[in-house]
């Protein structure tokens, strides 16, 4: 079993191919995802995320359709400095706050009321940001704006916030 | 002159009988059976602004009505402040797509429809550009998203009620989607 029990699939064979040769690799199940936080609203005062981390546009719209999360294991604190340093500098409003982390294998066992994939979790290590991956719906088709917010609420029961301290603090 | 004065206590005394006890008076009066209206029946109904513009009387009920619809200055101003602080965010150099005035605007609405003593929900803005209301407590998860599409996008569960519910529907700014009734006034 090269990525645990919940990897690959009908629904997400992508989960099955790396996507450099120069980046981390297959997405593992007990990995950590990071959903970089830069907004003080996302969230509540007793420290949870709100749905508007995680937009249901990002899911939908054909063109992204993934949310953009980061692979913890292989983000060293100065790896994740470096991320929030070019976000911060292209949008001075954005301040950094810390990160909503949920474990691959969580998002990757959300399954419908038949029993299919919700979510596929693939490796999309790219120049500059190797350890980043996508978080997608397994049929898109099956969702529309009402709908998927349904499948967002349990998506966001899996993330706890992880403030940027303990993120950049010594590891 | 008293015959007139009469009739108009009978009408409003009539009105009131429907806002308090949700019984149909003119069913009542003719012994017509008519199934009992829901808790949402009636709540769906006393959130529903009146098709009247402001130089049209309303039924001497109407200052019930008002009184579930009328804006609680407390509660709901700072929501309002909120939401009017997001239109001076646009010009922000942020990544991602603002929120459009027409967003805005459904949003200002929609907390004008909340009920004044119902739970003040977050209010937060995405990258989508979506005004996103959101509530959550033990068993219960309301979010409520304008997108300035016309439409009121959410899902809410009450788990104690059994209720789960997911859609999109055309938003007037004048009456709540029935699905959302209950669960917006769930403590």
């Amino acid at each position: 079993m090269v990525n645990g029990r919940s990897a690959g699939g009908r629904e997400c064979p992508e989960e099955m191919t790396a996507q450099s040769v120069n980046g981390p690799g297959l997405v593992l199940d007990e990995e950590e995802l990071g959903r970089f936080l830069y907004r003080d609203d996302h969230l509540t005062a007793d420290g949870h995320l709100v749905p508007a981390a995680l937009p249901t546009s990002d899911l939908l719209d054909p063109q992204r359709a993934c949310l953009s999360v980061g692979r913890l294991g292989h983000l060293t604190a100065h790896g994740i400095c470096r991320l929030v340093a070019e976000r911060e500098q292209k949008t001075p409003a954005n301040r950094f706050g810390g990160c909503g982390v949920a474990v691959t294998a969580d998002v990757r066992n959300l399954r419908t009321p038949d029993g299919r994939r919700e979510l596929c979790v693939v490796d999309d290590a790219a120049d500059g940001f190797n350890a980043h991956a996508l978080v997608r719906l397994a049929n898109p088709g099956a969702y529309r704006r009402g709908s998927v917010k349904r499948l967002r609420g349990r998506l966001l029961d899996l993330f706890s916030f992880r403030p940027a301290r303990a993120l950049l603090g010594p590891r | 002159m008293a015959a007139t004065l009469v009739s108009v206590l009978t009408t409003a005394s009539l009105w009131s009988a429907t806002v308090l006890d949700g019984t149909n008076p003119v069913k009542a009066l003719t012994n017509d059976p008519v199934a009992a209206p829901t808790v949402s029946d009636r709540l769906s109904s006393a959130l529903s602004y009146p098709e009247t513009t402001g130089s049209e009387k309303l039924p001497a009920a109407a200052g019930r009505i008002t009184r579930l619809t009328e804006a609680s200055p407390d509660r709901k101003e700072p929501l309002r402040e909120r939401i009017r602080s997001i239109m001076m965010e646009t010009d922000d150099p942020r990544d991602g797509i603002r929120p459009s005035p027409d967003a805005i605007n459904e949003a200002l609405r929609f907390v004008d429809l909340l009920p004044a003593d119902s739970p003040v929900p977050h209010v937060s803005v995405a990258d989508d550009g979506e005004v996103n209301f959101f509530r959550r407590g033990h068993g219960l998860f309301i979010d409520i998203g304008f997108f300035g599409d016309g439409q009121i996008h959410y899902y809410a569960r009450v788990d104690a009620l059994g209720i789960d519910v997911t859609g999109s529907e055309p938003f007037s700014g004048r009456s709540l989607p029935r699905d959302l009734v209950i669960p917006i006034t769930t403590d």
